[in-house]
């Protein structure tokens, strides 16, 4: 576009900052067409990458259309999730220097310019009404290359190399990392917390839910086992509310309730995996909630549970292929045998230090289910009886 | 072994192993798209990327010339940072501007190797920072406005890894 002079005319002419660096030249225009008629828009790039810097000029051909968008509320400026500034453009001392204007002699001719000192400095300064004084930004960049210069999908390749806690506080770093450190979640699959925490620290329910708000929807595999001691049954409810694709969850420790065990179970249908070791507060009731819901499962783990009888294990899904219970005292003979009747396709069982079953159980083990092959029985005590075992 | 010329941005010549030059997606294709052959003499034009990068480039591609095809990325396999070998990690303790300057050139010619480890080390760099840290050490401006930052201080997802 040629060079006119009035580009310059102030009074007719915004700054605006804050855009989003999605936002092109022409959809800028269009943006603010609704002022008025826009006559030249112009977004500031990066002078080596050509990257928008986010701020941009535009110049309006009537100076009412000026005070329109000066006057503009926070969500007539909203483009992209960013609400824009809007601030008159007013430059003081001189020299602006872009690419693609070539002459700087007719920069010099401006009449607007306050200050003739011929000092080279690339900056452009404005009044900024709200942080009350005068905003640098430079617009021609030293050349030098520094991480700003890096395009989105290559900062996502190295922020995805971080842990997750990291990850989160770039995301207050500045507004790009924050989108870019958003979109990083959309590739976070599974997610686990070992080596995460030092003594004395661990996953709270706070964080374990910002976190999932993030990137729970994606996500397949979660296993909390390295870190359940601070976390209650809310974070089960948060699980429930924002994992729908999960398959595979690792609660073990956790302090799962019946009620959360129930909840999860109905938002979470694609389980096929679930490990909810020592978890000592749930009881027939909740597992048979759950066990109605899940009937993907294929591996189900409540090992050192001190309530589960068994009488449940007429909800399981044909497709349990896995059962760990050991050290689990309650459990009774009906309910392995009816564990036996349902699930023909059993190829794994442990029931070590079950010390309320008896050989009849077995028995029916070894009659229904033709396919198992692993089967672990170590310490149990022959009808019933309980001996210390040293 | 075939041999085959770069030039620079600032119209410096390389001439090294094809194998080597290979490595490069971005050079590969063109290569096979021109139809190139050894009685070729013109060199490649890599107008993106300057004569002391390609240098640096062309050393680490040399060295690695030999390893086997990166591996697919798995989604489901955890991403690590210190794996990164030796040899590497000397070649990388340079200052911002040239490790940068090598993921800009790594991603233009397509070397996912360098990419992979140059992007490491940069999030080794971040690793355990604060975000006001992180600013500090890459000389990123707080575009945040007041509000926003309060938003982010109450929704206290608080990362503090004490």
């Amino acid at each position: 576009m040629a060079y006119e002079g009035d580009r310059f005319n102030l009074s007719r002419k915004v700054f605006v900052g804050n855009i989003s660096y999605r936002v092109s030249q022409k959809r800028l225009e269009t943006f603010f067409s609704k002022f008025g008629e826009v006559e030249y828009c112009y977004v500031v790039k990066d002078h080596i990458k050509k990257w928008s810097k986010g701020i941009a000029f535009v110049t309006f051909a009537s100076k009412e259309d000026v005070q329109k968008a000066l006057a503009a509320t926070e969500d007539d400026l909203n483009l992209y999730g960013r609400t824009m500034r809007v601030k008159p453009a007013e430059e003081s001392k001189r020299v602006f220097y872009v690419e693609g204007w070539q002459q700087k002699t007719d920069l010099d001719k401006i009449e607007s310019l306050e200050s003739k000192d011929s000092e080279n400095t690339d900056e452009l300064k404005m009044v900024d009404n709200t942080t009350n004084g005068l905003s640098t930004i430079k617009v021609d960049d030293s050349s030098t290359v520094n991480i700003n210069s890096l395009c989105d999908d290559t900062l996502i390749l190295i922020l995805s190399h971080l842990p997750v806690l990291d990850r989160l506080n770039a995301e207050k770093v500045c507004q790009r990392w924050r989108d870019v450190a958003l979109r990083c979640w959309t590739y976070q699959k599974s997610l686990h917390f070992r080596n995460m925490f030092k003594r004395f620290e661990g996953l709270r329910d706070k964080l374990l839910s910002s976190l999932l708000h993030r990137c729970g929807v994606y996500l397949k595999q979660l296993d909390l086992s390295a870190s359940p001691r601070l976390l209650t049954d809310i974070a089960v409810d948060v699980i429930a509310e924002n994992c729908p694709a999960l398959q595979k969850l690792d609660l073990s420790g956790v302090a799962v309730t019946d009620i959360s065990l129930r909840n999860l179970g109905v938002k979470c249908t694609n389980l096929k995996w679930i490990a909810l070791q020592k978890s000592f507060y749930v009881g027939d009731k909740g597992l048979s909630w759950f066990l109605q819901n899940c009937v993907n499962l294929e591996y189900l783990d409540v090992q050192g549970n001190a309530k589960i009888q068994g009488d449940l294990f007429h909800k399981c899904g044909p497709n349990l292929k896995t059962v760990i219970l050991n050290e689990c005292n309650k459990l009774k003979d009906f309910g392995v045998s009816k564990l036996c009747y349902r699930c023909k396709n059993l190829e794994e069982i442990q029931l070590s230090d079950c010390l309320s079953i008896t050989d009849k159980c077995i028995r029916n083990l070894t009659q229904e289910c033709k396919e198992l092959r692993i089967f672990h029985l170590a310490r149990i005590v022959p009808h019933g009886r309980i001996e210390p075992f040293w | 072994m075939p041999q085959i010329k770069l030039q620079s941005s600032d119209g410096e010549s390389f001439e090294i192993d094809l194998e080597v030059a290979r490595q490069s997606v971005t050079i590969k294709t063109m290569l096979e798209d021109l139809g190139w052959d050894e009685s070729d003499d013109d060199p490649v034009p890599l107008p993106n990327v300057n004569a002391a990068i390609l240098k640096k480039v062309v050393q680490w591609a040399t060295f690695h010339k030999d390893d086997p095809p990166p591996p697919e990325d798995d989604e489901n396999k955890e991403k690590r940072t210190d794996d990164i070998c030796t040899w590497d990690a000397e070649f990388l303790k340079v200052d911002q501007g040239t490790l940068f300057e090598l993921i800009l050139a790594a991603n233009y010619l397509d070397i996912k190797g360098l990419l992979d480890v140059t992007c490491k080390t940069v999030a080794n760099m971040i690793k355990g920072k604060s975000p006001e840290e992180i600013r500090k050490t890459f000389n990123i401006k707080n575009d945040f406005t007041p509000a926003e930052e309060e938003q982010m201080m109450s929704c206290n997802c608080s990362a503090t890894m004490e």
